[in-house]
This record gives C-alpha cells, structure tokens and sequence, in this order.
C-alpha cells in the first residue's frame, strides 16, 4: 500500500539507476586494458526521468501537489559511448572518466537512499503517538 | 543477476585479470637475462556478449615475435663464430610501464569493488531500525489499561443487554475503508514475502528487497496502531458513564 507514494517510487528508481550504473562503470573498469573495447554507460537518471512518459510527473487535480505515477520504472540499458576517445588499441576507456562517473553514482544512490529513509521517518512519526 | 553482485563479481574479474598480467610482468623481468627467453605477453578480452557486464578474461599468453637482442660476448659458452649470442627480448622499460600500468588498473577496480560493497551496506542500513526505546511506549499504555479496565468491562458487560447505546452500531462509510485498509495490509505482507523469497533465491534485486521489506513493517506498524486506536475508542466507549 506504500510503494504507490511517488517519492518511495521515485527514490526507489533512482537507486535502482544508480546501481545499474554502478555496474556498468564496473564493466568499463575492468576492461580498461581490452584491446578493441568501446566504453558504455547508462544516461543520467534525470535524462530518464524527462524521457519516459511512465516518469513525467501530472496531477490529475489542480492543486495536487503530488503527482501519479503509474506503471513500472523502465529499465536501464546500457549504450556504447560514441564521444570517447580511443586509445590505438581500440579501447575507450578513460578511467578518470569512469572514477568521475563512480563518485556520481555513489552520491545519486546516498541521496536516494537518504531522500527513502527520511520519507520513512516521515511516515513513522505520522503513525507514532507522541 | 542483480546489480551490486554483478558489479562486485565484473570488478574482482578485472582484479584477477590485473594480477596475472603483473605476474607474466614479473615473470619477464626475472628473466631478462635468460638466453633465448621470449616475453610473454596477453591481451585482456571482454567477456560477455553484447552490452552485458560480464567482466574480463585474460586472453591466450602469447609469445613476443620481436627479434631477440643479440649480445657480444665471446666467452659465453652460447656464443657464436662472431662472439655474439642471442639473449632475450624483454625490455625492461616497457615492462616497469606495463607494471605501473597494471597497478593503476587493479587499483581502479579495487576501488569500484568497495564502492560497490558500500553502496549495497548503505542499502542494508535502511532495515536498520532507529533506536527501539521510542517506538513501542504505546503498547505498554495499552496493556497497562486493558489489564485495569478489566473489572470495568466486566461491569458494562452486564449493562450492555440492557441499555441499546452500549451497543455498537456498524457505521456505513467505516467498513468498507477498513476492509480496503485490511486488503491493502494483507497484499504488502504477500508482496513482502514474496519478494524476500525471490531474493533468497536470487532472482530479486536487492532494491526491490529493501523496498518490500521496509514497507511490511511500515504496514505492520501502521495496523498495529490502527489496533491500538480502536482499541483505545472501545475502551474510551466502555468507561463512559450510561
């Protein structure tokens, strides 16, 4: 009955992007020495948000500060990098790129797992006696 | 495969990867001076198809072709008509570059590792509860008067055949609300279950877990007071004095 709040939903997909993400510059990471290896990524989790129509936000009152939400958050695929620079070997990895990618994704998925926590708390204190 | 797994296990593939190139580096530079050595060399290859993570395998070794470094010294017992014999062909400037190289890769990984592994115990931390002293004083209260009332109940008890305004009276928009807040319990508890039997089983991301099994106990403490409620209203209804 909770997981239709928009904000546990949102949080929720934000966290999930976060860690396919995550992945992917895994992926990217351990084959930074592949020969012949193009770089992938996920785009940015507010790219996702604009582009699904699942995503976009709509009141159905005027006055609804909350949106709906309905149906399942798309999943996350991976594309191949087609800006990045390749090495003569054919690789594109740069790994200051891919630690600069680690460090953001690291803070989306803190900040989504912090906005769903202090929804929580939220919650509790509503329920809560004093 | 979930995410967190699959990022761990992509990135302990790159470190295993690393460390064999390291040693086929140290392998080289032992023996530099080794007669007729030739470097061994491998080149890393994704594994996987398509854009699936799956890691990194270190390919075939294979042996450096390039000529081997002839050296001039007659007295070796190796040596030919014209003095020189043919020694290895590591250089070992590339194979320090290939070393430092191979450091910063397995140092990169290593640190995707333990973001990863954060990451997933920042996740684990949600379930951790806020200390438990503050959540539950209202049991207790209730207990406390439940026990008290007791002679008071049996007492209004005996009123209630008598006197019709101890009677409870199904209000009509009441019920189906709580048959709707009861049905909507029940659904998050299966959901719950379910999912947690899907992430035992592997089929589940953790997300999803963390999410099912933070909203059963958040439903769970919201009927729990819902209970509480009423059942304070029925007690309240029962000390009032007819």
């Amino acid at each position: 009955m909770l997981e239709k709040i928009d904000l546990f939903r949102l949080s929720h997909a934000m966290a999930r992007h976060a860690g396919a993400r995550q992945a992917v510059v895994a992926q990217n990471m351990a084959n930074a020495d592949t020969p012949g290896y193009a770089a992938r990524d996920i785009a940015p989790f507010s790219a996702h948000l604009e582009a699904g129509p699942d995503f976009a936000p709509h009141a159905t009152r005027p006055g609804h500060l909350n949106s709906s939400l309905t149906g399942t958050p798309p999943g996350f695929e991976p594309r191949i990098d087609r800006t990045a620079v390749r090495d003569p070997n054919g690789n594109s990895v740069a790994l200051e790129t891919e630690m600069l990618r680690g460090v953001e994704v690291s803070r989306q998925h803190n900040r989504a797992l912090a906005i769903y926590r202090s929804g929580l708390n939220v919650l509790r204190a509503a329920i809560g006696r004093n | 495969m979930s995410d967190f797994s699959s990022a761990l296990s992509v990135s302990s593939s790159g470190l295993r990867a690393q460390a064999q190139r390291l040693r086929h580096v140290a392998e080289n530079i032992a023996n530099a001076d080794t007669p007729g050595y030739r470097r061994k060399t491998i080149a890393f290859e994704a594994a996987g198809a398509g854009t699936a993570p799956d890691g990194v395998t270190p390919g075939p070794v294979r042996l450096d072709r390039g000529p081997l470094h002839e050296i001039y010294d007659p007295a070796h017992p190796l040596a030919d008509a014209t003095g020189h014999y043919k020694g290895s062909n590591v250089d070992l400037m590339i194979e320090i570059a290939d070393a430092r190289e191979a450091q910063r890769s397995y140092e990169a990984n290593l640190k995707m590792f333990t973001q990863a592994r954060e990451m997933s115990s920042g996740l684990m931390d949600l379930l951790r509860r806020c200390p438990p002293a503050a959540d539950h004083p209202p049991m207790t209260t209730i207990q406390r008067r439940s026990r008290m009332d007791i002679t008071a109940l049996t007492a209004t008890q005996g009123y209630a055949g008598l006197r019709r305004a101890t009677q409870p009276e199904p209000a009509d928009d009441a019920a189906p609300l709580a048959a709707t807040l009861a049905r909507d319990f029940a659904a998050t508890l299966r959901d719950g279950e379910e999912t947690a039997i899907a992430a035992m089983t592997g089929k589940a991301d953790p997300h999803s877990l963390v999410q099912a099994l933070v909203q059963t106990e958040l439903a769970v403490e919201t009927a729990v007071t819902v209970r509480d409620r009423v059942v304070e209203a029925y007690q309240q209804i029962l000390r009032m004095p007819v």
